[in-house]
């Protein structure tokens, strides 16, 4: 159960003379909620988007040491750009801040959720139609019919968020890194978007690497948190240490930190 | 959207009066008026003879009036007849009309069949040595007189070589021509007009669509879309392209009157019986009537066009509601 | 990205060409109207370095004087454009209200028509000639100007300075001339270079047509009607006239984008 599926080693990103990420090293375990967490500058978004090579301007050295499906190991920072497709969305799937602006605004959400699904050739038309509804139903979209057929405006904030997470699922991908997943969102519905996340890892053994500038939020869902600061990491914390932070600027970001971990009665109302 | 249309050909028709009244007063503030035009095509005019034309034009009528009298014709389509030839206006602008729209239609289908392409190639290769050949090729576009080109064309293609027919639409013997000899005889004098009138459009389209498609590149959805290891090409024209042609649709409508001005210049070199050229050549002979026609004219055809370059946008862009 | 030398060059042949404009018609006007009888039609050659017209006129002392015509008609009545851009525009945006309806539905309307016709139809009445054409472009070339100076004070009317300037006492037209409309200078700059290059085609456009400058003085337009003429016969009758106007139009075309990249650079940090 210990074993690592990422492990990003000695992670160096820089962009021309600006260097964002200076020897980051984050393993992630299997089947696992580890976050990355920090304040804005620390690095922990540049580090996320390394891993898939997703900024085109970024240049970056070091390992990012990758265990695929059939238990091969990749650098992925050796993979040319082909490979590194085939394990974009199949191996390793994104979640971004802002699910407005993560969807294409002119294609329905049918369409957004099952093109991962197609494009790595799991099946046929009508299977990806069948794995998107699952997929929506999953994600407690209250009309998975309805919200496939929509078009991203017709949904608001948090059902926007969850139908990018179904699309992110959708080609059943081992390690799901979610940027700051809640950050553009309600705090009502952050609760119930990081629920569905460590339900997912629960029931279906996906492993979560959640980036957030929020340590206490952190704590309430995770089982091993990174505090980075200045493009390192600067500690790691274990659940079982109960997350206590020994350095003090990860005291500080905790004392910083907005969440309330309480159990919160539900008044009722608009269901997002 | 039929109530929108409504509301659209409402708030048009404040700018339906303004630009009769306006194209109405600046032609009778003409030093001597339209009198004084005909009378100066035909110096034998007595002064009987003016008194009457005046009483005839309504001359001593103030200028609203006038401008009511003539308005009342105009919506009828009557704009009176010509001062050269005395033919009806409206016959002679109905002549040229179809002339224009061929060229001008054709000529934009080549800009949007050239210019999309070149546009999208040149953002998806942005700050290439492709992209800077692109740009100066633009920037020619731009800066280059479009007669002038028209007139190299003419000479290269039409004198030096002989490739190409340089004046009219119609060989002499035009009328003899079996329908298919017809119709590759029109098509070989349209080449160097529809070249000519494209030139200065692919410029302002390719220039447009780089920037709508570096736009759309820059946005976090097609981040998003390569995160899902979706192949290049599916990214680029699924996602990125079928937004960076939501504003090109309104391009078509808002063409119209440079498609109209430029008609002026590359008709009279080529010789064409269009619209261009007709009111080049009325303008000349200060032939009044058939310069409003045109004038009033070419300013409906541009609101038409605005009309037509919003409901298109609204039509293709699923966030609009039209209410 | 763009090398930087495109700018410097552009500049300078625009201060050759403004140059060419100021002194052209002072020093070569004997020698734009000397016909050579001999050497008429005459292609390039030591004594005739562009070639002469069907007049034996020499083409090269044309040109420069036609600078005269063609960059004094785009100055000026782009100046004329402007200025009548920023007052409108500064009203509609400043006093809003009826006024800003009034003018905006006057330049909506103006909007309408395809600018080359109601350029000749102006033309048409007042007859041609330099001066109408400069005035003519002038008047309805505007709008753009004024649409931009409109959306700027609209933004900026209720901002700190402005209302620190009311408060202090100021009157309109001082918050309006001294706060405001300078806020909005860089792109009425932008606007005014590229209105340059468009003022020069038009005229030459204008003049090819003969509705603009009349023979025989000279202007980069009409010179390119006599190319017409003799199509086929003398090339650099269309050729060269064509190269002055299109390499000025180019060089004012470089400067007004490299204006705007920058200006778009600055003010994403205001």
């Amino acid at each position: 159960m210990a074993e690592p599926i990422l492990e990003i080693v000695n992670l160096r990103v820089r962009f021309g003379a600006v260097t964002a990420v200076d020897g980051a090293c984050v393993p992630v375990t299997k089947g696992s909620f580890t976050s990355l967490v920090g304040a804005s500058g620390s690095g922990k978004s540049v580090t996320a988007l390394s891993v898939c090579r997703l900024d085109r301007q970024a240049a970056i050295e070091g390992d990012i040491f990758w265990t695929a499906r059939d238990g091969n190991v990749l650098n992925l920072t050796q993979l040319t750009e082909n490979a590194l497709r085939s394990v974009r969305g199949r191996g390793i799937a994104y979640v971004f801040q802002d699910p407005a602006a993560s969807l294409n605004p002119v294609l329905r959400i049918g369409e957004q959720v099952s093109e991962a699904f197609r494009a790595h050739g799991l099946g046929n038309a009508r299977q990806a139609r069948a794995k998107a509804l699952e997929l929506l139903q999953a994600v407690r979209l209250p009309d998975p019919e309805r919200a496939f057929r929509a078009y991203p405006h017709e949904l608001s904030g948090g059902m926007r968020q969850r139908a990018t997470i179904a699309a992110a699922l959708s080609a059943d991908p081992a390690l799901l890194i979610a940027d700051e997943p809640t950050t553009a969102l309600d705090p009502t519905i952050e609760a119930e978007i990081l629920s569905l996340l460590a339900e997912f890892r629960a029931k279906r053994g996906l492993t979560v690497l959640f980036i957030t500038h929020d340590l206490a939020l952190a704590r309430a869902y995770s089982d091993r948190i990174h505090v980075m600061r200045a493009g390192r990491v600067v500690e790691s914390l274990l659940k079982e240490g109960r997350f206590e932070p020994a350095n003090p600027y990860a005291r500080a970001l905790l004392a910083a930190s907005a969440f309330d971990a309480a159990p919160k009665t539900p008044i009722g109302g608009v269901n997002a | 959207m039929g109530r929108y249309l409504a509301r659209r050909i409402a708030g048009a028709v404040p700018l339906l009066f303004g630009i009769t009244f306006l194209s109405f007063a600046v032609i009778h503030l003409a030093p001597g008026g339209p009198v004084e035009a005909k009378a100066g095509l035909n110096p034998k005019m007595t002064a009987q003879a003016r008194e009457k034309l005046a009483t005839l034009y309504g001359l001593d009528k103030p200028l609203v009036e006038r401008y009511r009298a003539w308005l009342g014709r105009a919506v009828r389509l009557d704009f009176g007849e010509s001062f050269a030839d005395g033919e009806k206006v409206s016959v002679k602008i109905g002549r040229a009309v179809p002339v224009t729209l061929l060229v001008s239609g054709l000529s934009l289908v080549l800009v949007l069949l050239v210019g999309i392409p070149l546009g999208v190639y040149s953002a998806v290769r942005a700050g290439t040595r492709a992209d800077s050949l692109v740009s100066g090729i633009v920037l020619f576009g731009f800066s280059a007189p479009t007669f002038w080109i028209a007139l190299g064309l003419m000479s290269f293609f039409g004198v030096t070589l002989q490739w190409l027919p340089v004046t009219g639409l119609h060989s002499l013997f035009h009328e003899e021509m079996a329908p298919l000899e017809r119709a590759v005889d029109l098509a070989w004098h349209l080449v160097l007009p529809v070249a000519v009138s494209a030139f200065a459009g692919l410029a302002a389209v390719t220039r447009f669509m780089r920037g709508s498609m570096l736009e759309a590149l820059s946005q976090n959805y097609v981040r998003a879309a390569r995160a899902k290891g979706l192949s290049e090409p599916r990214v680029l024209y699924r996602h990125a392209l079928r937004n960076a042609l939501l504003p090109v649709v309104t391009l078509v409508g808002l063409s119209v009157p440079g498609l109209l001005g430029g008609s002026v210049i590359f008709e009279s070199i080529f010789s064409i019986p269009g619209m261009g050229s007709l009111f080049y050549a009325s303008v000349f002979s200060r032939d009044y009537p058939v310069i409003m026609g045109i004038l009033v004219l070419g300013a409906v055809l541009t609101l038409v066009g605005n009309l037509l370059a919003d409901l298109a946008y609204a039509a293709v862009d699923p966030r609009i509601r039209l209410e | 990205m763009k090398p930087r030398w495109t700018f410097w060059a552009a500049a300078g042949w625009l201060a050759f060409v403004a140059l060419a404009a100021c002194a052209g018609p002072v020093l070569f006007s004997g020698a734009a109207s000397a016909m050579d009888f001999a050497r008429v039609l005459a292609p390039p050659s030591a004594t005739h370095p562009l070639g002469t017209d069907s007049l034996g006129r020499d083409l090269l002392a044309r040109i420069v004087c036609g600078a005269g015509a063609s960059i004094g008609v785009g100055v000026v009545s782009v100046a004329i454009s402007m200025g009548v851009g920023v007052l409108v525009g500064a009203a509609s945006g400043y006093f809003g209200g009826w006024r800003d309806r009034v003018l905006m539905g006057l330049a909506d309307v103006l909007l309408c028509f395809p600018v080359l016709f109601l350029i000749l139809a102006v033309i048409a009445v007042l007859g041609p000639g330099v001066w109408h054409v400069i005035v003519v472009i002038g008047l309805t070339s505007w709008m753009g100007t004024a649409r931009l100076v409109r959306a700027e004070i609209f933004s900026l009317k209720e901002r700190e300075f402005a209302l620190a300037a009311r408060a202090l006492g100021a009157g309109h037209t001082r918050i309006l001339f001294g706060h405001l409309v300078p806020n909005a200078s860089g792109p009425v700059l932008v606007n005014a270079v590229l209105g340059v290059s468009v003022a020069i085609l038009l005229e030459a456009g204008l003049s090819f047509l003969g509705l603009g400058v009349q023979p025989p003085t000279p202007s980069w337009g009409n010179l390119l009607t006599d190319g017409k003429a003799t199509l086929g016969a003398a090339w650099w009758l269309v050729f060269f006239p064509g190269v002055a106007i299109f390499s000025t139009v180019l060089a004012a075309n470089v400067i007004g984008d490299r204006l705007r990249d920058s200006l778009a650079g600055e003010r994403h940090i205001g």
